[in-house]
């Protein structure tokens, strides 16, 4: 029962990271590689938090939404310009610097050893040692992030966010502020991002910088454009085939360590293997000619 | 350390990302594309020169031979396979690009197997005090430096000067055009591949000699050779040469200055600064400049 649950909670974190790059790269169109950065960010600062702020969750996973969406924010006023392959790249840039301030910048994170001894503390008075009851929590999580990523494509919000999918400059051409949209999208993505990280620091207790490097924000994005990146349940079946898939290898008899570079190889190529057969379809719908 | 050592070590610096920003150069010009894919090539290339010397015992000139023969089939099986169809299917560079991630996951992950996570490098250091140095290098870091030089070299005539690099030119210039004037596109990119492959392995055995390669280091290699291209102005190949000095320049000052740990931060913040000071526009394929590939 106990591996049911820690199954269960690997997914609903997992499923939040999915569904948070959603709106981004489902409805916008932008392929961002750079959301383990904002996972990491979120960790890393509920890591802290939890040693400042002692054991309310709730300090933590607020300061872990904040300072991801907040570091998003930042990032975005030089990349929401950007369009195609150099925003891919630029992301990828950004990824690969936080990933980098996360392995030097010691005093904080503790280089590559890594933070261990993250308590999973309280939830207003609830404790989470159990993994049952942390799994209501990161359920309720994923409620949130679900609910808001539909509110996000039922808003004018989002039909912006197609409009620049389909056409950034007739988007502009109509007055509307597309870099503004965008940068607001890729702040809250990485705000759920982030929310995802605490999570994650709180229930794993240990975390390193490996656990955030670029293939993990390549195979988040796996996640979102395997599953179907035209709806938000396309990017919770990405994260389940995510969860079960080294599940799945070991089951088959691979070594443990091995699982990790299948899982990896496994990911590419299916993403490999999508991005091949419908270059044009994956966060574009059918032309007429098409269907 | 002097200047002269210094200048020594910044020459020895830009052998690889020199080699990298050629292939990256003409992939992007020639096959219109960011390929980060490249970087699982280095890694592949290191790894079978690290095999061929230390399972196989071959010498190290034939060794790298065959990992330069490697790695080029490998470019051209994944040029083939995968990016030509994506080309047949007018994908936009974005997804071009996503892919050549996807294939660097694949390459990478695949050697890390094989490799069972131990970098790939072969001994020939100086143990036995028996080798005299030349200045501050070894002499087969000097023979780097000269081969780099001559693949400059080499690649600038072979663009300026032979049929398949006028080609070349012609599909960087316009597509369309070249198509039209009877220019098998599809086979000139597979050959713009094969010498991309060709580079990386060569990158990669130079590497392997000196310093070894992790598994996961590819990454970081070829974002440094598309550092120097695009300080290079991604125009033409004495440019990335030009541009390589400056990474290699830029990475040791770095080492000098704040700490070794800091060099690959260094490399990703000029990549950053220099993508968002063009607004992205650095990619965009303005092939109608005074750059050799419009000539």
């Amino acid at each position: 029962m106990d591996y049911l649950a820690y199954l269960l909670n690997i997914f609903m974190i997992f499923a939040i990271l999915s569904v948070s790059l959603y709106p981004l790269a489902g409805l916008a169109g932008q392929l961002s590689v750079s959301h383990a950065a904002f996972f990491g960010i979120g960790a890393y600062v509920a890591a802290l938090a939890s040693q400042i702020s002692g054991n309310a969750l709730e300090v933590g996973l607020f300061l872990s939404f904040l300072s991801a969406a907040g570091s998003a924010f930042a990032a975005g006023r030089l990349i929401a310009p950007m369009r195609d392959d150099s925003y891919v790249l630029a992301t990828f840039s950004l990824q690969m610097l936080v990933s980098e301030l996360f392995l030097n910048l010691t005093f904080a994170t503790n280089g590559a050893r890594g933070i261990a001894g993250i308590q999973r503390g309280e939830f207003l008075g609830m404790d989470l040692a159990d993994s049952w009851t942390f799994l209501l929590l990161a359920i309720a999580a994923l409620v949130v992030v679900f609910a808001s990523s539909l509110a996000i494509a039922h808003s004018p919000l989002g039909r912006l966010l197609l409009a620049i999918r389909e056409d950034e400059m007739l988007a502009q051409s109509l007055g509307k502020d597309t870099n503004r949209a965008k940068r607001a999208t890729y702040s809250l993505s990485a705000g759920f991002a982030g929310l995802a990280g605490g999570l994650y620091a709180h229930y794993f207790g240990f975390i390193d910088p490996s656990s955030f490097a670029a293939p993990m924000s390549i195979l988040i994005l796996s996640m979102v454009l395997i599953g179907g990146s035209g709806s938000v349940l396309g990017a919770l079946a990405g994260a389940a085939v995510f969860v079960t898939l080294p599940e799945l290898l070991r089951f088959l008899g691979f070594p443990a360590p091995a699982v990790g570079n299948m899982q990896q190889i496994v990911f590419a190529a299916l993403l490999l293997a999508i991005l091949v057969w419908r270059p044009r379809g994956i966060t574009e719908r059918k032309d007429a000619s098409e269907r | 350390m002097g200047f002269i050592d210094a200048i020594c070590f910044v020459l020895l610096g830009s052998v690889v990302p020199g080699l990298l920003g050629i292939a990256f150069l003409l992939q992007h010009r020639v096959g219109g594309f960011i390929n980060i894919g490249l970087g699982g090539l280095v890694v592949l290339g290191a790894f079978v020169l690290s095999k061929s010397v230390g399972v196989f015992g071959l010498n190290v000139a034939t060794a790298t031979v065959l990992c330069i023969m490697a790695c080029s089939l490998v470019a051209l099986a994944i040029e083939v396979t995968v990016f030509r169809s994506l080309a047949r299917a007018r994908a936009d560079g974005a997804r071009l690009l996503l892919v050549s991630l996807a294939v660097y996951l694949v390459i990478a992950n695949l050697v890390d197997l094989a490799a069972g996570g131990v970098t790939a490098s072969i001994m020939l250091d100086d143990s036995t005090g028996t080798i005299s140095r030349f200045g501050p290098l070894m002499p087969w870091q000097w023979l780097e430096v000269a081969v780099a030089l001559m693949v400059v070299a080499v690649a600038s005539v072979f663009v300026r000067r032979t049929a398949t690099g006028c080609m070349f030119r012609a599909l960087a210039d316009n597509v369309s055009l070249a198509e039209l004037s009877g220019i098998d596109s599809m086979r000139v990119s597979a050959v713009s591949s094969v010498v991309g492959g060709a580079l990386c392995g060569l990158g990669g055995a130079m590497l392997a000699i000196d310093t070894g390669v992790a598994p996961s280091a590819g990454l970081n290699l070829v974002i440094a050779g598309a550092v120097a291209a695009i300080l290079g102005g991604l125009r033409d190949i004495s440019g990335v040469f030009l541009g390589a000095l400056a990474v290699s320049g830029l990475q040791q000052a770095t080492v000098w200055l704040v700490g070794p740990q800091w060099m690959t931060l260094a490399t990703y913040a000029v990549l950053l600064a220099a993508l968002s000071w063009r607004r992205g526009a650095v990619f965009s394929r303005n092939r109608a400049d005074s750059s050799i590939w419009a000539k």
